[in-house]
């Protein structure tokens, strides 16, 4: 295991993460629970909110994504792999595995392409934003690291 | 102890000799003491005792209690302590960069920003290093990055 790896560390960020879906699912359910009754399980209780079995499933599926980034930014991998690289297998790994919950618990209605596209698009362009955000920064953060580097080489 | 001060305007270099019955740890500590006021150390390898120049070293780790002295190619391991190297090196061209692991910062080939505020350091010869978030922003403060 990674030595900088901190259970409280890890719980703070997957309660963190949980705490914001809760809230923005309970909120899709104000809004659209009423029509989305009967799609998905996670409007069963319609516009009332969101069951115990969803808010145990949804913690499930964070605790699971929380400790894939956990594993693509330990020190090991941080080494070898470029960030880029490191978020879109991040991201592939957390589709996938939002995928099996899907699956399991019906989240998406299987026989509704249109549900699955929103949700795709949904996925991918969230992803997609966040991967270009993170590199644009790293790489103006990186040019001021490496000019201050230089700096300090030189008047050394 | 006893310790006496010669002062002789005749002699040229400073020099210090310490008498002892045997060679206990609290004379090794004078003695590693007085090697780093002369920026130099002794470190072992292969149970040799060797006098390393400070400006050698490229970082020093701590591993399950023991202070490990990384220059260029090779590893040496020192009888200081790691809080010891840290009191002792930090305030000069050395930095700490995370619980386990200080740094020449003259020896950084590069450096990249991780998404969680740590850096990924390169040293001159290719070794990498991270640097925690928690440390992270005193190296860059030391660069002048704000």
């Amino acid at each position: 295991m990674d030595k900088n790896f901190s259970v409280l560390k890890f719980l703070s960020q997957v309660f963190m993460i949980y705490g914001i879906t809760t809230g923005l699912l309970n909120i899709f359910c104000i809004l659209f629970g009423t029509s989305a009754y009967g799609f998905s399980t996670i409007f069963s209780l319609g516009n009332t909110g969101v069951s115990i079995a969803t808010s145990f499933q949804f913690l499930l599926a964070v605790f699971l994504i929380v400790g894939l980034k956990f594993i693509f930014m330990t020190d090991i991998l941080i080494k070898k792999i470029p960030l880029a690289a490191r978020i879109i297998i991040m991201f592939a790994g957390a589709f996938a595995t939002i995928l099996v919950f899907i699956f399991a618990f019906g989240w998406v209605p299987a026989n509704m392409p249109i549900a699955w596209i929103m949700f795709i698009i949904c996925f991918v362009l969230s992803c997609a934003v966040s991967t270009v955000i993170s590199v644009l920064a790293e790489k103006q953060e990186n040019r001021r690291l490496e000019e201050a580097l230089k700096r300090y080489k030189e008047e050394q | 102890m006893k310790i006496s001060i010669n002062i002789d305007p005749v002699l040229a270099d400073t020099e210090i000799i310490i008498n002892c019955g045997s060679l206990t740890a609290e004379t090794e500590n004078i003695i590693a003491a007085l090697r780093m006021a002369d920026n130099q150390m002794t470190v072992l390898k292969d149970g040799e005792t060797h006098i390393l120049d400070i400006s050698k070293i490229a970082y020093i780790e701590t591993v399950d209690r023991r202070t490990f002295v990384y220059t260029e190619k090779d590893c040496y391991e020192s009888k200081l302590k790691f809080y010891e190297m840290d009191e002792k090196l930090c305030s000069g061209s050395f930095l700490r960069i995370s619980k386990s692991c200080i740094v020449r910062l003259k020896y950084i080939r590069s450096l990249k920003a991780e998404i969680d505020r740590r850096l990924r350091i390169t040293l001159e010869n290719g070794e990498q290093l991270i640097a925690s978030r928690q440390y992270a922003d005193g190296l860059k403060k030391r660069l002048g990055v704000h």
